[in-house]
């Protein structure tokens, strides 16, 4: 017994120094937001804030950052559902209904992701101008589409391969269909797995900028990648304001991994895909 | 297993080429519709443009000008928070593009090369007006600025932004660095005078190194801003990267004095900062103003934030000087101006717009704002007569505006980018060793004369 | 294949053509908008760059791609990617690895660690990148001043090749080992129990539990993330970019900045093109080896 709470003290304190490591980028940049423009650069480094300033949150709120992030979260959502509604189905189709002819279609889409990003920005561009859906967040959600559900799709195939045949077996003699089962079987049992899968499309299009810098041009459909971006110009890099963007910047994800990691949590201890 | 490999990538490419066909009617159709729309675009536009041009006054009411600009950037902030004067003036509607800085060279690219006019005016950073005039992309304006305006502006400034003969681009703001130096180490160190030459530019570097604080910085990270720099040793130095008949002349023994001079500095004097190697501007600028070191290169918009003590430790106890000479006393001009994109619909109510941005008055009005040199003599008259400015402002000014005469353009070529990109490699593989400078220079020639053949 | 149709039963058909109802909307939507642009990347690449400056495509053949493949800079930023590649993905597997096992313990404050352990997700890569140089800065930059405090002499980073990649993979590290912790603790939690318990029963210690009957089962999960890291890495821009440019000297310069500089800053549009495809291909051929590699073990 007194092993093993040696051991899971251990496991803790472990665990703690990688989460300081983890932590610190992040709480550096907090208090660089929170420190004056001289402050900043003093050499060597002050480790607090003396005194704190709020004053680059307030500019960067009262500035164009509200409808940056109302378009990354709308661009967002909107990118992750549609590729959800597509990629699921689609991975359990490669997984369970594959044949020699899904093969090489799988192969294909999986290609998408192998492509490097650079070279397809001016592609896009042109097409997204030429459908004269430039400067618009519909734009902006087609152009991520392809990229979060290859990555679903790749993610999920794996996950869902893992399905025991039986499970599968045993619904089909209840008279429900391929459909039927995906939805109230199997996705029932894989909520970890999509959630982990979502997440990392999510992550995808909330985190993207090279494309989201040639598509849009405006405040009505830039997003806060764009944003940040512009706080590093010519003649200087604004790091308060950067700083405090890429604070606020987090928050959503933040949350949203919040709520999410109860769920995964949940499914894990369930034993996700337990059969 | 081997068989199988092959077989499965057989498959997959087959299915590739499979999908490839399916798709390849619908891109027919794309760059068909693309052409289309480029042809109609330049028929409405001569159409438009010849009865704008037989109007007596033309009436812009409801017009919308798109304005790609540099997000962040001061001189454009001031543009921003005048605009709806020239808004209420004309009944224009201006919308400004917001790009950053180290993505503004390629978003113009795209636009440009799609040719669809949804920018009106570029913002031009000078190595790119050659670039995109050499390609038919700027409007030329030579004929619509008036002899006037051109007397008005330095010669450097048109200059620098012309590209065989024709002014492509109307400048708001012209500038070449200057040194930066701290007057309180100077009388410690019984400096009486800014150094004149480069042998006293090192004397004095060496003798401002002491308690941690450096000479000088010799910027050498691998991009294009340092690169700048080392054009104006290059020059001071005698030597060149073009010469007039278009050659290569990156690998001259000039050069080659140039960075050993340079060499010299860093790792014998020891009196260039170390990390200098990885620095660009903005990493001089936080330097110089935590008063680690005594004598910067840098450009004039540094002067404005050295002076205000919310960012800057030495902001009473510094002065700018123009760059010591070498065998030449040289440096480059660099321009901020105003282009035409020859695919906008709207050329003359943009024309409107620079007239309004690059006036005399305005010109002035920027210079005063951000204490910057301005393009215009009679805008530095009206800067010099200001009663706002400080004696210390307008002798700073006057220094970055002298500083211009001695200010070529370095861009003539529309493959600069290229070069600028190549020397980013030379500068910092020279510098950190890593290649000797025979070598770099010959490599960077050898690059060069690739790239632009 | 309507003449085959005799031989495969009827409920196997019905199987094929469920299968196909639940493939064909997500391949119609990415032959739609993948696709065709992906198509026109490689026209553009084997057309001179006129076929983007003036619209007007004239076919070059292979050109490109062979002046890509003997430029000396394209090998340099493809070996340096190689070597970015590996180091930074056995690292990322190997720390992985040690926080997914010990999270796998459910000790106190587990959750709370897990979401710590996720953040650096939600950072973007640009964000990041502006982020570690700003860590890494020389002079007012904290790691410095931190290692300074314990008497170690702080190198400066971005002076060096060698450092300069250190910075690039400890950014990286950090960026991306999060994704390698989670979807292993995802792969952990599909684990059978009674395999673990066996084993316990058995007297198996630690160490041999985890290479023989936990890593085998992982197997699935470890190629999933292989793969999804391999691409990624392979293809690594905005760190690299905003951290060094590719300095110091092009030591640090990897496939996409190369592509990227070909693209926009020489208007070499169908080198920087070829480059994408031979990219692409070179990652195809990975992943299937890898694929493979993993199946074969089995």
């Amino acid at each position: 017994m007194s092993r093993r709470k040696i051991m899971n003290s251990l496991v803790f304190l472990l665990l703690a120094i990688f989460s300081v490591v983890t932590l610190f980028p992040i709480i550096w940049t907090a208090i660089t937001s929170l420190k004056t423009d001289v402050q900043m650069f003093a050499i060597p480094p002050d480790l607090l804030p003396h005194p704190a300033t709020l004053s680059h949150y307030k500019e960067v709120i009262t500035g164009n950052f509200p409808a940056y992030i109302r378009n990354s979260i709308l661009v967002t959502f909107f990118s992750c559902a549609i590729s959800l509604a597509l990629g699921i189905p689609a991975a359990y189709g490669f997984a369970k209904y594959g044949t020699e002819k899904t093969k090489p279609v799988f192969a294909a889409v999986t290609a998408v992701r192998m492509v490097p990003p650079v070279a397809m920005v001016i592609p896009f561009f042109l097409i997204i101008r030429n459908i004269h859906l430039s400067d618009t967040l519909l734009g902006l959600i087609i152009t991520y589409i392809p990229f979060e559900l290859t990555l679903i799709i790749w993610m999920l195939k794996n996950f869902f391969g893992q399905i025991p045949r039986e499970v599968e077996e045993a619904a089909e003699l209840d008279g429900l269909s391929a459909w039927g089962i995906l939805l109230k079987v199997v996705l029932p049992m894989s909520r970890s797995s999509v959630g982990v899968a979502g997440l990392m499309a999510f992550l995808f299009s909330w985190n993207e900028f090279m494309f989201a810098l040639s598509l849009t041009s405006t405040k009505s459909a830039q997003t806060l990648t764009v944003g940040i971006a512009g706080y590093v110009t010519s003649f200087q890099t604004f790091w308060g304001s950067m700083s405090a963007t890429g604070i606020l910047f987090m928050i959503p994800a933040f949350i949203l991994t919040f709520i999410f990691q109860k769920d995964l949590v949940k499914g894990l201890t369930a034993g996700a895909v337990k059969g | 297993m081997r068989k199988k490999i092959l077989k499965t990538m057989m498959c997959a490419i087959t299915a590739m080429a499979l999908l490839a066909g399916c798709g390849s009617s619908s891109t027919e159709n794309t760059t068909g519709s693309t052409e289309e729309t480029v042809t109609e675009d330049t028929a409405g536009n001569s159409e438009t443009g010849s009865t704008e041009n037989t109007a007596e006054a033309a009436d812009y009411t409801g017009t919308k000008l798109v304005i790609g600009v540099e997000s962040g950037a001061p001189n454009i902030e001031f543009f921003k928070n005048n605009v709806s004067e020239f808004e209420s003036a004309t009944g224009i509607t201006v919308e400004w593009v917001e790009i950053p800085h180290d993505n503004m060279h390629e978003r113009f690219v795209q636009e440009a090369i799609s040719q669809s006019g949804a920018i009106d005016i570029y913002d031009t950073d000078q190595p790119w007006i050659s670039e995109f005039a050499s390609k038919g992309y700027l409007e030329p304006l030579g004929d619509r600025l008036s002899d006037e305006d051109k007397n008005d502006f330095y010669e450097a400034a048109l200059d620098a932004s012309s590209y065989n003969g024709e002014l492509y681009s109307v400048p708001f703001f012209v500038h070449t660095p200057i040194v930066f130096y701290r007057t309180d180490l100077f009388e410690e160190a019984g400096i009486t005078e800014f150094p004149k030459t480069w042998e006293e530019y090192e004397e004095a570097a060496k003798k401002l190194t002491k308690d941690g604080v450096y000479g000088t910085i010799i910027e050498a990270k691998q991009a294009g801003e340092p690169v700048t720099h080392l054009v104006d040793w290059f020059y001071q130095a005698g030597g060149s990267i073009i010469d007039a008949d278009n050659n290569v002349t990156v690998n001259s023994p000039e050069n080659a004095e140039a960075f050993n001079f340079m060499l010299k500095m860093m790792y014998e004097d020891e009196s260039v900062m170390p990390g200098s190697i990885g620095y660009d501007n903005a990493d001089v600028h936080n330097m110089f103003m935590q008063g680690k070191v005594a004598m910067v290169k840098n450009w004039p918009y540094m002067f404005a934030m050295a002076k205000d003590p919310e960012q800057s430790k030495v902001s009473d106890k510094f002065a700018v000087a123009i760059q010591p000479a070498g065998k030449e006393q040289s440096t480059a001009a660099w321009t901020w101006g105003f282009g035409i994109s020859s695919s906008s619909k709207n050329k003359d109510a943009a024309w409107e717009f620079i007239k309004w941005a690059t006036s005399s008055e305005k010109l002035a009005q920027l210079g005063i704002a951000n204490s910057n040199p301005v393009p215009r003599t009679s805008s530095l008259e009206i800067v010099t007569n200001d009663s706002s400015l400080t004696e210390f402002d307008k002798e700073s000014i006057q220094v970055m505006s002298d500083a211009l005469q001695y200010a070529h353009n370095a861009t003539e070529n529309p493959n600069f980018p290229t070069i600028q990109n190549e020397l980013s490699y030379t500068l910092s593989g020279i510098m950190t060793k890593q290649v000797s400078v025979e070598e770099g220079l010959a490599e960077a020639e050898k690059a060069i004369k690739e790239a632009i053949q | 294949m309507s003449g085959k149709t005799g031989s495969i039963s009827i409920r196997e058909k019905k199987r094929r053509r469920a299968g196909y109802s639940l493939i064909a909307p997500a391949c119609l939507v990415l032959l739609v908008i993948f696709f065709v642009p992906l198509l026109y990347a490689f026209a553009i690449s084997i057309s001179d760059s006129d076929a983007v400056i003036n619209n007007s495509f004239r076919f070059v053949g292979l050109k490109n791609y062979f002046s890509v493949m003997t430029n000396s800079k394209f090998l340099a930023a493809l070996g340096h990617t190689c070597f970015f590649v590996i180091t930074t993905i056995t690292l990322e597997f190997i720390i992985g690895f040690v926080v997914a096992l010990l999270l796998y313990r459910e000790v106190a404050g587990s959750r709370v660690f897990r979401l710590i352990f996720a953040v650096p997700l939600m950072v973007a890569p640009v964000v990041s990148g502006l982020q570690w140089r700003w860590l890494f800065a020389d002079q007012y930059g904290i790691i410095n001043a931190l290692l300074d405090k314990l008497g170690l002499a702080a190198p400066l980073w971005f002076t060096q090749v060698s450092t300069s990649w250190v910075a690039i993979i400890v950014a990286n590290l950090w960026l991306a080992t999060p994704f390698v912790i989670l979807v292993l603790l995802a792969g952990l939690g599909g684990l059978s129990e009674e395999l673990n318990e066996a084993a316990a029963i058995d007297g198996a210690n630690r160490i041999q539990t985890f290479f023989h009957i936990i890593l085998p089962q992982l197997k699935p999960t470890i190629l999933i993330i292989l793969v999804i890291r391999l691409t990624d890495a392979f293809r690594i821009y905005d760190l690299v970019y905003i951290l060094t440019g590719g300095g110091p000297g092009g030591g640090t310069e990897v496939l996409s900045t190369f592509i990227y500089k070909r693209i926009f800053s020489d208007w070499k549009f169908g080198q920087g093109s070829a480059a994408a495809f031979l990219v692409m291909l070179i990652i195809c051929a990975l992943s299937f080896l890898c694929n493979k590699w993993m199946s074969e073990e089995e």
